[in-house]
């Protein structure tokens, strides 16, 4: 009960004096409040990207592998020219049965011959159309949004059917999606049935920096029977993409298909895989990169702060040093002074902080009101805040505090 | 009753050993008003300082109500001052930011009191030194003997044996530096032992016993 009539009564006297020196406790305690919001900001910042980011990774299928010919490469080894994409049914259906302890899912992929215009009930919409399996929704993480996706029905039996994505939707029918199942349109010369829409996919952060340039919302799918049929009949697949267990599973998955079909072709033909690994580790390394900046950068500008409030700190121990000399005379111990001197330090950070929380809260939710930014406060950045800010009290109170406390009564009373 | 004993302190600076209190020896009894004359420079303060505990001996004893403190540690000697000991300084040494209330309120945080019986204590004894209606002023809205009676207020809250004062008139005019000595007195006929440090005859005339500093060596006259 007597440390807390005590303790109670050195804050309040903390109080009194940051109230003597408004100005100067204002300018020390703005340094603190920039620091911490910059710290917040840059988190919360840092944390919403990685999300948009990896929400757009996450529509190729984070746990997708990628088999296809080696495009640079046409020469066989004994040097002869060779054509084509090295890729063909049987394959698919011994990778399917037999092969591969870390692939989950496969699905050929065969592209349109003739891609581009196709003409869909009068109007020329240039789209993807491409051929899929029945499993290649799940390889690809798509979402339907009406409809059902392909069957492998539609496939065994080369039906004309298709899963169109919703912009393409939105463009056969301005109102209800439901509108354009059971449609048909027409593929170069064929006329096909929609039978399901797909979701929508973001990436305009990838393809803004250039990776990814086809467009994710211009797609057409079909059986990948069905546009072999159209191809010529000819039983060839232009790559293969699959679903490995796990991330960590996908590196391996590309190697064993890759070791059956270099046993199979022996040579012949030369194959690539790819990962979304490779991806997203550029990813994590970017992000890292600039997270690393800003946070770089936030914590110069907290340690500037810190700095501001260690030399306000001390100004007051010399200010203060008759009062210090006046209150040991009437009994104040070492460490009442050195309470005295921390509590005023974590005072005014304390405030710093909590108004810069408010001030990283306000920029945000300007950025989201006026950009519709996809920004949120990031709890980790102002649980880092709140910890960094009673640090930094600590730290920039407790030396001029132990100065303080350490100053003979003495001197104390004979200075100024 | 405090008891010196052979006091001596010398102070190191600049590589040099300066004897400031050379020899001395004193013997006070509990409820006299005693003086200690001398030129400045004479070690007159230092004698104070070295009674009140703001500064360790360098030889000999001090005793204070029959404890030494001549080994005692910070903590040890803050405390004693805390309960058993009063300054009065020539500059008031009051807290300009804290109106004259919060000022005798200061000693009783540091005991750890309560804040409404900080408040009661400290208008009792403002009430004792005709100071009440002026609770509420701060330090620049008052005279100085004023001031002098705000800081008298601080020395006697924590209700002290000893009150040691430090050219207590030496701020104040002739009819103020009276008005103070006789609370100086009032309070020794209370049964409390008033330690006076001052140049002025005149002042140390009024007190039971005067001692002189002479160059470090304290003699009784």
């Amino acid at each position: 009960m007597i440390i807390y009539f005590k303790l109670t009564a050195i804050f309040m006297t903390s109080l009194e004096a940051l109230k003597e020196n408004r100005l100067r406790t204002l300018l020390s305690l703005s340094g603190i409040m920039i620091g911490i919001a910059s710290i917040v900001l840059v988190i919360s910042i840092n944390d919403s990207g990685r999300a948009v980011i990896f929400k757009e990774l996450e529509t190729f299928g984070l746990r997708s592998v990628w088999i296809s010919r080696d495009m640079g490469d046409y020469y066989d080894n004994k040097s002869n020219f060779v054509r084509g994409s090295g890729l063909f049914d049987d394959d698919y259906q011994y990778i399917k049965e037999n092969c591969c302890m870390s692939l989950l899912n496969i699905s050929p992929i065969v592209n349109l011959r003739a891609n581009g215009k196709i003409q869909i009930i009068g109007k020329d919409i240039r789209a993807n159309v491409t051929g899929v399996n029945e499993r290649f929704d799940k390889i690809n993480n798509e979402k339907l949004i009406a409809g059902r996706f392909l069957s492998i029905d539609d496939v065994k039996n080369d039906r004309f059917v298709v899963v169109i994505s919703q912009e393409i939707a939105s463009m056969l029918s301005q109102a209800e999606i439901d509108n354009v199942l059971g449609a048909r349109i027409k593929i170069l010369s064929n006329w096909f049935h929609i039978v399901g829409v797909l979701g929508n996919k973001s990436r305009d952060f990838i393809s803004s920096i250039g990776a990814n340039k086809e467009s994710a919302n211009m797609r057409i799918l079909a059986p990948y029977t069905t546009i072999q049929k159209i191809n010529g009949n000819i039983r060839e697949i232009s790559y293969f993409q699959g679903e490995a267990k796990s991330i960590s599973h996908a590196p391996k998955a590309v190697k064993e298909i890759k070791e059956y079909l270099n046993y199979k072709y022996k040579g012949i033909y030369k194959y690539n895989g790819e990962t979304m690994v490779a991806y997203i580790k550029t990813a994590n390394n970017i992000l890292k990169n600039i997270s690393l900046v800003g946070f770089v950068t936030a914590l110069v500008s907290l340690v500037v702060g810190g700095l501001a409030v260690l030399n306000v700190m001390f100004m007051s121990v010399v200010e203060r040093t008759r009062e210090i000399g006046v209150r040991k005379s009437v009994g104040a111990k070492n460490r009442d002074i050195l309470s005295q001197f921390v509590s005023e330090a974590i005072l005014i950070t304390s405030i710093g902080g909590v108004l810069g929380i408010t001030l990283a809260y306000s920029i945000i939710s300007t950025i989201v009101f006026l950009f519709q930014f996809d920004i949120s406060v990031s709890s980790v950045g102002v649980l880092v805040a709140l910890i960094s800010t009673v640090t930094i009290g600590l730290l920039s109170g407790l030396y001029p505090a132990i100065k303080a406390a350490n100053l003979k009564p003495v001197e104390a009373l004979r200075y100024g | 009753m405090i008891i010196l004993d052979n006091v001596h302190k010398n102070y190191h600076c600049n590589g040099e050993n300066l004897a400031v209190v050379k020899s001395a020896n004193m013997h006070i009894k509990q409820g006299e008003l005693v003086s200690v004359v001398g030129r400045s420079g004479s070690g007159k303060s230092t004698l104070l300082n070295l009674i009140g505990c703001l500064d360790t001996v360098s030889t000999g004893s001090i005793i204070i109500n029959k404890t030494d403190v001549a080994n005692m540690d910070g903590n040890e000697m803050a405390e004693l001052r805390s309960q058993q000991i009063g300054f009065v300084f020539q500059a008031f040494n009051l807290i300009a930011r804290s109106n004259a209330i919060k000022n005798v309120e200061i000693p009783m945080i540091y005991q750890g009191i309560k804040a409404s019986e900080r408040v009661r204590r400290a208008e009792r004894i403002l009430e004792k030194l005709n100071m009440l209606d002026r609770k509420y002023h701060y330090p620049n809205q008052l005279s100085g003997g004023q001031q002098q009676r705000v800081a008298i207020a601080r020395a006697l809250v924590n209700e002290p044996n000893l009150i040691l004062a430090d050219e207590p008139t030496g701020a104040l005019d002739v009819k103020n530096a009276r008005d103070i000595m006789a609370v100086f007195r009032s309070l020794a006929n209370e049964n409390k032992t008033v330690v006076i440090v001052t140049h002025d005859q005149e002042i140390a005339k009024m007190s039971d016993r005067v001692f002189t500093m002479i160059d470090g060596n304290l003699v009784e006259e």
